[in-house]
């Protein structure tokens, strides 16, 4: 399942550290991670960089999903 | 449990190394840390809302190699506990740029106190003086300098430089920082 997150135009420039990098958010490739982050603490701080952001019920189903095709890769690749 | 809920401490066995290996200085009013659960380390360093990029920094100090240390102390009176915390870092070399540097120290300490963040050699990081956890104000953790002093030497071989003494009282040891010490770099 895709699922859909997007930092607000005005905030692409904008300089957040977490997971191991502080490159503007436009630029993160980890944005999931944040916007997981985001809901989990209800950091308004946070919330504010998002233009679209699924529940987080979606974002854990997601991130289930994507471990779960990742372990299948490595027994077939085996 | 019928009185209290404690848990166990425990660690991957293995060494440890002491000392310090980078400070940073911010302003305590620029930053917020992101907590998922309280005692949960922070996961997340981002800029508050009106903090500039200009001037909202984590700015490193550069202090002699293996002579900073983070000190802390815990008592308790009645039920009422104190953690009193102590950095201290020794910058060579006494010169205009020092006095610049420790009269904004003693400014921000008197107005609107300090924030460190500090990674150990044992590649933990921990952050004092913070004020705003989760777009929240936290109970006030007032960080100055206090105590430090300098000296020339009488000899080539002699210290020349400062001892800077960062001090400060709250409740409970510091909470780490897990987002890594590239995700503060960013903010230099």
């Amino acid at each position: 399942m895709a699922i859909e997150i997007k930092i607000k135009k005005e905030f692409e420039l904008e300089i957040v550290g977490f997971n191991g990098a502080a490159l503007p958010l436009g630029q993160r490739t980890d944005i999931d991670v944040l916007a997981m982050l985001a809901l989990q603490s209800s950091n308004h701080n946070l919330l504010r960089y998002f233009e679209k952001l699924p529940t987080l019920q979606e974002l854990e189903t997601a991130k289930a999903s994507t471990f779960i095709k990742k372990t299948e890769e490595k027994i077939i690749n085996k | 449990m019928l009185c209290v809920t404690l848990q166990p401490y425990k660690r991957a066995c293995g060494g440890v190394t002491g000392g310090i290996s980078r400070l940073w200085i911010f302003d305590p009013a620029d930053f917020d840390y992101t907590q998922v659960a309280t005692g949960d380390p922070y996961t997340v360093v981002a800029r508050r809302a009106g903090a500039m990029p200009a001037t909202a920094k984590m700015f490193p100090i550069k202090f002699q190699f293996k002579e900073a240390e983070r000190t802390w102390k815990q008592s308790v009176k009645s039920c009422s506990v104190k953690y009193e915390h102590e950095i201290k870092a020794q910058l060579p070399q006494l010169s205009n740029d020092l006095t610049v540097f420790l009269k904004t120290l003693d400014s921000a300490g008197c107005c609107c106190g300090l924030g460190f963040v500090i990674q150990h050699n044992d590649g933990k990081i921990f952050v004092i003086g913070e004020r705003y956890v989760n777009a929240n104000a936290i109970p006030f953790f007032e960080v100055k300098m206090d105590g430090s002093d300098g000296a020339s030497g009488k000899l080539y071989d002699d210290f020349n430089g400062s001892n800077v003494v960062i001090k400060g009282d709250y409740t409970r040891e510091l909470y780490e920082f897990t987002g890594g010490a590239t995700a503060i770099e960013g903010f230099e």
